[in-house]
């Protein structure tokens, strides 16, 4: 399944890439012309949010996976133990 | 968990700047008079920029020691390097759009700077995407793509002193005003200490994983040892 997602995305970017090159032609720069169309605070909030959601979301992700691995070794580590005391025994 | 007395010290200081740069950027330097409010993205992306480059480098760094040595070590900083870049490139790829379209009128224009980066961005995601699935050779695989991508980052870096581009220039940063200048470093400090952190914490991952498979074997030993014992 997650393989046969992987072929779709990759057909999908081959499909999309020409659309995408021709998609936005170079046009000179026009800063009065620009600044008046689109709010400047309102993308300068998006993307400070964007960076402090992105940062916070692959640092509790590494967390979680770090706790994650630990329980996995101490419940490993604990199971050996049992074993090597039976085999003392 | 023990985490180790730097590891700590990185965060606190990276805590201490997310405190103090916003501050800084909003409150303390003032508008740039070409470009206006936009550019108070400059603060954040030029760093998010600087950390996809030191993720880069050192996911190479690692694909080289690792394709000299085949030791755990190397496959370990080839991962966590490029699992850094491809965070901190899309932030780059966030942001920078972001700006250019109030500042050109265009989220992305195929500029050799924007290009370069997306390649080094793209290099990188191919990284993680061949460490997961190219099988036995997976971390061969990706530390040779990972030291080809590391290669890349210099010609980002230069491409807008050889060719004619429209992104700003590398000597943008030493005519900043002294207010500018303040906020810009302390964004670069903070994300540099931001970097080192996660990388040191994705590094521990990578240990755990480590000892997990080595009592994984142990274990695997042990309970043949015992199914034999048994069946006698």
């Amino acid at each position: 399944m997650t393989q046969k997602l992987y072929a779709l995305f990759a057909a999908l970017c081959v499909l999309l890439a020409p659309a995408l090159v021709h998609a936005d032609d170079y046009v000179d720069f026009d800063p009065s012309k620009a600044q008046k169309t689109v709010s400047a605070p309102l993308f300068v909030i998006i993307a400070y949010s964007a960076i402090w959601l992105v940062v916070l979301l692959f640092a509790v992700m590494l967390l979680r996976h770090q706790r994650a691995i630990g329980d996995e070794l101490a419940q490993a580590q604990a199971r050996l133990d049992e074993l090597e005391d039976d085999d003392d025994r | 968990m023990r985490h180790s007395w730097l590891l700590i010290v990185l965060c606190l200081l990276a805590a201490a700047g997310f405190a103090a740069a916003p501050y800084l950027v909003f409150f303390v330097a003032p508008t740039e008079p070409t470009m206006g409010f936009i550019q108070k993205i400059f603060y954040f992306h030029v760093p998010c920029a600087w950390s996809m480059f030191l993720g880069a480098m050192l996911s190479g760094v690692g694909g080289g020691m690792y394709l000299v040595s085949k030791g755990r070590r190397g496959a370990a900083l080839t991962l966590a390097g490029a699992e850094l870049a491809t965070v901190f490139g899309l932030l780059v790829m966030i942001t920078g759009p972001l700006w250019a379209k109030v500042a050109w009128g265009h989220y992305w224009v195929w500029d050799v700077r924007l290009t370069t980066s997306a390649l080094v961005f793209l290099t990188f995601i191919a990284v993680l995407v061949a460490r997961r699935y190219s099988g036995a050779t997976s971390a061969r695989v990706a530390a040779g793509l990972a030291l080809f991508g590391a290669i890349n980052v210099p010609f980002v870096y230069i491409s807008v002193r050889i060719w004619n581009t429209i992104h700003p220039k590398t000597s943008v940063v030493p005519t900043l005003g002294p207010k500018m200048r303040l906020a810009f470093f302390i964004s670069l400090a903070t994300f540099t200490c931001l970097t080192l952190a996660l990388l040191w914490l994705r590094l521990g991952v990578e240990r755990l994983r480590d000892q997990l498979e080595g009592v994984m074997l142990s274990l695997d030993e042990a309970e043949s040892a015992a199914e034999t014992r048994g069946s006698r």
